[in-house]
């Protein structure tokens, strides 16, 4: 089981990405999030939103729509247990009502299958030395 | 060589660049700028009207063959740097020269062969090397102070526009330039990376394309590597971020953690506690971006100090700070990364 992996990604769209996932860090960092288009940046770190600049000009430089947050960098979760829980309560909350509601609930099955399908593709990629394209089901 | 005698100096090419090494030279007690090269007349008799009433050259064999010129400070573009060496070798002259070092790894035996041949100094220009700041974390790497190496990145987010391309038609070529995001803007973050952690790249795998720029070659590339120490790594150099931003290093082992923006330390933690967690010496912090849409940045000092040394390099016998050998690794990678994009598989240096 690996402790730390690197995938180097290419996205329907044409865009490019990386993904860096670690327990071997010393002491590590909240986990960041960065996009890029040729219009604009946004990161974010943790639940925080570092950065957002963008432009509508034709060729023209991204402006930040307020200086990017220099944050101090929160450190990474040490403690397993110890994550905030008001995701649960919205979650939880979500279901019940899709359930009253006759609704899909907010993160359906298909949707969360995502991230698990691309990392098994990672590990078979790893495994194999070869570049791996990732099946989306349904 | 009489110890109260300057070192003469020739400029090829005077472009963005040259102002930089003339102020270099301008600052060295040991040099004196002499004579510059352009193959555009009026640029090039411009600057030597600037320059105090130098002699001016079109051509660069005239240069290296005039008898003050002891050392050529090359700032040529890059897939011209080879032939510029390798004149200057041939007439006896240093060479001082810009990054890259050339753009293929042929081009780059023959200068290094040519200089060593002739028994002349070749110095290549990474100013990054020259920070205090990198020659500290460097020696926390060598001293071991972030234990076993598990991940060594760069990101190199910068900025460049379609404007930016077009004001040059060597840029975004593959003749001249030489590649793009990566082996013009990136190839500092590259060499930067290879020298702080002291290591070399056993295997790569990456994607390299032109996505939002009317370009020749990349302009934006990402790559994964192995490194021989067995840390892995991950390369980002794209010049089509907006804005872009200070590039990053960011580099962990597991007891420790250093990561640098510009030539900032953003956070440096470290433990000396068998399986401890590391601690910050200081609040970590994330730079905002001070991303550049001119190519040059405020690099004068690391010019100045390189300038300096490969004059003092020459009087004193000895290798210049950045030789061609050690110049050629950041280009060498580069070059695999491309080869690695096009031919869609994983590239091993020692098999390449």
């Amino acid at each position: 089981m690996e402790d730390t992996a690197v995938a180097n990604l290419k996205f329907k769209n044409g865009a490019y990405g990386a993904l860096i996932g670690t327990t071997s860090c010393n002491p590590g960092e909240a986990r960041r999030i960065e996009l890029h288009g040729d219009r604009g940046t946004i990161t974010v770190s943790g639940s925080s939103i570092t950065r957002w600049a963008n432009t509508v000009e034709e060729d023209g430089r991204a402006e930040d729509s307020e200086p990017p947050r220099e944050i101090e960098i929160e450190g990474a979760v040490a403690d397993p247990s110890d994550i905030g829980s008001s995701g649960h309560v919205f979650l939880v909350d979500d279901l019940v009502r899709a359930i009253r509601e006759d609704r899909e609930p907010y993160v359906t099955g298909e949707s969360a299958r995502g991230a698990v399908d691309l990392i098994l593709a990672i590990y078979e990629s790893a495994r194999s030395g070869r570049e791996v394209e990732v099946r989306h089901a349904g | 060589m009489a110890k109260d005698s300057k070192l003469g100096w020739g400029i090829i090419g005077a472009g963005m660049i040259a102002g930089h090494f003339r102020s270099g030279i301008e600052a060295c007690p040991d040099a004196e700028l002499v004579a510059v090269c352009n193959y555009n007349e009026e640029k090039g008799r411009k600057f030597a009207a600037e320059s105090g009433g130098i002699r001016y050259y079109r051509d660069y064999q005239d240069l290296v063959a005039d008898p003050e010129v002891h050392i050529a400070g090359i700032c040529t573009p890059s897939g011209m740097h080879a032939d510029n060496v390798i004149a200057a070798a041939r007439a006896g002259v240093h060479s001082l020269c810009e990054k890259p070092l050339d753009v293929t790894r042929e081009k780059m035996n023959l200068m290094i062969d040519a200089c060593r041949d002739a028994g002349v100094k070749l110095g290549c220009i990474f100013q990054s090397r020259t920070s205090d700041e990198a020659i500290k974390v460097r020696n926390a790497i060598r001293n071991g102070e972030l234990g076993k190496l598990v991940l060594a990145d760069a990101l190199m987010k910068n900025y460049r526009s379609q404007a930016y391309y077009n004001s040059a038609g060597w840029r975004g070529t593959w003749k001249d330039d030489g590649g793009g995001a990566l082996m013009n803007q990136g190839v500092h973050g590259v060499d930067l990376l290879l020298w702080l952690i002291d290591d070399d790249v056993e295997s790569v795998f990456a994607r390299a394309e032109h996505k939002v720029r009317d370009i020749e070659v990349e302009d934006t590339a990402v790559a994964t590597i192995k490194y021989r120490s067995g840390a892995f790594g991950t390369l980002i150099g794209t010049t089509s971020c907006n804005p872009g931003e200070a590039s990053r290093i960011e580099l962990h082992g597991n007891s420790g953690t250093i990561t640098m923006s510009g030539t900032q330390i953003t956070r440096w933690a470290t433990t000396t506690e068998e399986d401890g967690r590391a601690a910050d010496a200081f609040p970590p912090r994330q730079i905002a971006a001070a991303g550049n849409v001119g190519a040059a940045s405020a690099v004068a000092p690391g010019h100045g100090f390189l300038v300096n040394d490969i004059t003092r390099a020459v009087l004193e016998d000895r290798e210049p700070h950045i030789p061609g050998e050690s110049a050629r690794k950041s280009v060498d990678l580069i070059l695999a990364i491309y080869e690695s994009a096009r031919a869609g598989r994983e590239i091993v240096m020692d098999d390449w």
